[in-house]
């Protein structure tokens, strides 16, 4: 049984890197804006089946992404400007978007699922070799999560980041002292889910398909991985911010392989995932008692 | 210098709980001017001093500064001519940044935001003169979490981001009235003291008299929404608090009285 887990711990890893990106487009709305997105259970999948549908279609691997990039921004703008200008809860219209997302992609590709050919990925136009061995996909695959984190950091870090930042951690403050909230709350949601769907454009052409249902769970997936993440690397500076989601879904996935390897079934998952992540969100309130739940809130 | 003409400000308009907060309020503030303003509890000051920030657009009105119309200009536009200190030190400042991230986002109030690195050594350097004014130590704990600080040196870095860049009109919302005896004058020295050096056009409101007494250049007296005293510089020099009460008949419950 662990055989079987240590055998499979490569390529539990090269999808928890590819995975990593819904971690942390679940992070930015969370944590960076405070105002929780369920726009990635739609974007996502977007993301893939924009990608696969225009794979097939002949459009170089590079186009293919960008488009699945801009697919994801859209959603998220979407879900930003429904919850600021029909004053709907951010959830509701996150789960409103995803929702309208699923008729998107079954239009998109025509069909439930799609199959996307090996030479027509963007692993093939780097090199051929890639997709024949898992290492070299992992050391592909690490590379870009890599350079995404340094770019987050260093946007985090940057004037319109700070700002940003700003809109999360003070509501009221933001606008007076110059900052544009609504514009820069969509932006930020439109950043997540451009994140997500280049996740989703990546994951279709790693494992050769798309299906209109590989966003599902996905959205409690990424919060479990934010939140082991978030136990393991802390989040007081924003460089451990940006790092927790990509430690957290690698550890995340691991861990998944080796519940299943060990007999856990896997319809049982989605109910002990979801505990988890009710438990570690729950446990401290209850811990901190009533006074400090309050002024929490 | 600031002109407010004819402003109307009436919350929940139409129903069983409307409330004209300002009702026809005329006033012009001169360039360097320092008014205090005072008045009870639903007086509508907030009101106004919100109607001048931009958080509120009037119901009818117009706010020009130094020539410009602003009434229609939103809040966060607003902030470029407009600094504001709030009552609530939770407000001013936000607790998840560090002093020196705060102090970032105040100069950008004026300066605007881009795609570039936002601390630099030379912004650390600016900070620090900034905020030795102070002489609270903050200079040396620029790498502290706002969220970390006393409400009193959070207040105190709120007046310092406020005036980082000398704005045109500086607002203050009871903003010593959350604070201890002792640290709300602190921060009320403060204030006058870089209010004074920048000679910055300033409005603000409290309810404690001898404050407005000793520190402003004009007393505005506020009631049910409108102006109902003014009191200029050459006639504050000869009141003490108990001629202002008499005077005014000042029915304030939150009136601090001694200092
Ligand atoms: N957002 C709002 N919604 C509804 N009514 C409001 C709102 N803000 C103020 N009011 C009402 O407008 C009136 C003026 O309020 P305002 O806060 O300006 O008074 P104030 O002079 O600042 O009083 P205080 O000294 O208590 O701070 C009050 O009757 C208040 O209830
Ligand atoms: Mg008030």
């Amino acid at each position: 049984m662990i055989q079987a887990f240590i055998n499979l711990i490569p390529i539990t890893l090269a999808q928890s890197l590819i995975y990593s990106f819904v971690a942390l487009a679940i992070m930015v709305p969370f944590r960076t804006l405070s105002l929780p997105d369920l726009t990635t259970e739609g974007s996502f999948p977007l993301g893939g089946c924009l990608a696969a549908a225009v794979l097939t279609a002949g459009l170089d691997p590079w186009s293919s992404m960008a488009l699945a990039i801009a697919g994801g921004f859209l959603a998220g703008i979407s879900t930003a400007l429904i919850h600021q200008y029909f004053k709907i809860n951010s959830l509701l219209a996150g789960i409103l978007v995803a929702t309208m997302i699923w008729s998107v992609n079954l239009r998109v590709m025509g069909m439930p699922n799609k199959s996307v050919r090996p030479e027509l990925t963007a692993f093939d136009a780097i090199s051929p070799e890639i997709l024949l061995g898992i290492w070299s996909q992992i050391a592909l695959l690490a590379a870009l999560v890599g350079l995404v984190v340094l770019g987050l950091i260093a946007f985090y870090k940057s004037e319109v980041g700070l700002a940003l930042r700003c809109v999360g951690a003070n509501a009221r403050l933001s606008p007076a002292i110059g900052i544009n909230a609504r514009l820069y709350t969509t932006v930020g949601f439109g950043l997540a889910n451009g994140l997500a769907a280049l996740g989703g454009a990546i994951v279709v052409q790693q494992q050769g398909y798309a299906d209109v249902t590989m966003g599902f769970g996905i959205l409690v997936n990424g919060l479990a991985a934010l939140i082991i993440g978030e136990a393991i690397i802390g989040r007081s500076t924003i460089q451990r911010q940006v790092i927790a989601p990509i430690v957290g879904s690698i550890v995340y996935y691991q861990l998944i392989s080796l519940g299943l390897s060990t007999g856990l079934h896997p319809s049982d998952l989605k109910l002990l995932t979801g505990a988890f992540v009710l438990i570690t969100l729950g446990l401290p309130l209850l811990t901190k008692g009533r006074a400090a739940v309050s002024a929490g809130a | 210098m600031i002109v407010a003409t004819g402003l109307h400000k009436v919350f929940n308009a139409g129903t069983a709980s409307e409330k004209i907060a300002i009702a026809g309020l005329d006033l012009k503030v001169d360039t360097g001017q320092f008014v205090a303003i005072i008045g009870g509890n639903g007086a509508g000051k907030s009101t106004l001093l919100n109607l001048l920030g931009g958080a509120f657009l009037p119901d009818r009105g117009r706010i020009d500064i130094d020539a410009v119309d602003v009434t229609q200009m939103r809040e966060h536009a607003r902030a470029a001519l407009v600094a504001r200190v709030f009552q609530d030190p939770m407000v001013g400042t936000a607790p998840t940044l560090t002093v020196q991230e705060n102090m970032t986002l105040a100069l950008m109030r004026s300066e605007g935001r881009r795609l570039r690195p936002a601390l630099t050594a030379a912004r650390r350097e600016r900070f620090k003169q900034a905020l030795s004014v102070l002489r609270l130590g903050l200079e040396n704990r620029l790498d502290t979490r706002a969220g970390e600080l006393s409400g009193g040196q959070r207040q105190a870095l709120s007046l310092a981001m406020a005036t980082l860049c000398p704005p045109k009109l500086l607002l203050l919302d009871e903003h010593t009235a959350a604070l201890d005896p002792r640290t709300s004058e602190y921060v009320m020295e403060a204030t006058v003291s870089m209010v004074t050096h920048g000679k910055l056009t300033t409005m603000m409101v409290t309810h404690n008299m001898q404050h407005a007494l000793s520190y402003a250049s004009r007393i505005i007296m506020m009631d049910a929404g409108r102006i109902v005293a003014d009191i200029g510089s050459d006639e504050i020099g000869g009141l003490t608090v108990g001629d202002l009460v008499a005077r005014f008949r000042i029915k304030d419950d939150r009136m601090v009285l001694s200092t």
